[in-house]
């Protein structure tokens, strides 16, 4: 894999873009994506308040605010969304909006942030989100994984599974790719973050039906299409929590 | 029947992941704990104290993030062998 200048926005696939922070201190990286379609921007899990300038520093590099139009959140957590107020003010600064897609369930805590954009509710919209050039963005639920009512995006044009937390890691070891040690940092993740094997396993088994040609987390590393079959099996016997011991 | 060498050798094999290899085995040279490329340890004495040894110091050089990653799996492993933990991994 090539090794990939992470100062910049980095193309992971024809207009999708890595748009992280590298932080080689912090053993939890954030991911946050954009992707271009047309003169349509999607932003997944855009990142936290500290993370932001760097965040948009990248994102700045690959396209236009006004632009900004569908902000995807996995979940509530500040990790991936509490920026999301910054964004709103520089859009809506320059006459812009975006709509933010998630989970009614999540859409509530969310607000909480202080958010004035409107929300576009994954389960009211037939689980999918079809832009204006027709590509459609599919959303798979992930229920409790780790808040339940998280869910996936699968692009059906690059084919690349956005799966927010599931197929995280913890690394200081990171690389934007996964490294032949990525098994035991997804692992670590999995243990620390999701409820039970039972749970993961029910969520795991719906990528099936998907031909995935890249995995792209909120948290770790991206992982290559040579990977995605051996890293979904990982995750079918990864035991995970399950009561921390008790 | 799991032992205190397994239980530090969970923790080497999950550190090799999170920390890096080439960090994981400065820790465990800097502790004069011999291991083999695989991270399996040289035959010898281990017990709950040389775990705790290590654990602190990973917790001390690289703080809560790289003990979490190997607490779920030595936690289990002890659970499920009747091995004592120390506090740092309670």
């Amino acid at each position: 894999m090539k090794k990939s200048d992470l100062t910049k926005a980095v193309e992971i696939a024809d207009g999708i873009y890595w748009v992280g922070f590298d932080d080689p201190t912090a053993g939890f990286r954030c991911n946050p994506y954009i992707l271009n379609d047309g003169d349509e921007t999607v932003f997944f899990d855009p990142g936290s308040v500290p993370h932001f300038p760097m965040v948009l520093e990248k994102t700045l590099q690959v396209t236009t605010l006004n632009k900004i139009k569908h902000v995807v959140v996995t979940h509530q957590d500040p990790d991936l969304c509490s920026a999301i107020p910054r964004f709103e003010e520089l859009v809506t600064g320059i006459g812009g909006a975006f709509d933010i897609c998630t989970h009614t369930r999540a859409s509530v805590l969310i607000a909480y942030y202080g958010t004035i954009s409107n929300f576009y509710r994954v389960d009211a919209n037939d689980w999918k989100l079809t832009l204006k050039s027709g590509r459609t963005l599919r959303f798979i639920f992930a229920p409790f994984l780790h808040f339940p009512a998280a869910f996936m995006t699968y692009d059906e044009k690059s084919k690349i599974l956005f799966s927010g937390d599931i197929f995280g890691g913890l690394s200081f070891d990171w690389s934007l790719y996964a490294n032949e040690h990525y098994a035991e940092a997804m692992k670590a993740w999995h243990e620390n973050y999701m409820p039970s094997n039972h749970i993961l396993r029910h969520t795991i088994n719906k990528l099936d039906k998907f031909e995935i040609d890249m995995i792209a987390p909120q948290h770790g590393s991206i992982i290559p299409k040579k990977d995605v079959k051996n890293y979904i099996e990982i995750l079918k016997n990864c035991e995970c929590g399950e009561f921390y011991f008790e | 029947m799991a032992t205190y060498k397994d239980l530090i050798e969970t923790v080497i094999k999950r550190e090799f992941g999170i920390l890096g290899k080439e960090r994981m085995m400065d820790i465990l040279s800097d502790m004069k704990m011999k291991v083999n490329g695989e991270g399996l340890l040289s035959n010898g004495a281990y017990t709950i104290k040389e775990l705790e040894a290590l654990v602190q110091t990973l917790h001390d050089k690289y703080g809560a993030v790289a003990v979490m990653g190997c607490k779920v799996a030595v936690g289990r492993a002890a659970r499920d062998n009747g091995l004592d933990l120390p506090s740092i991994l309670k």
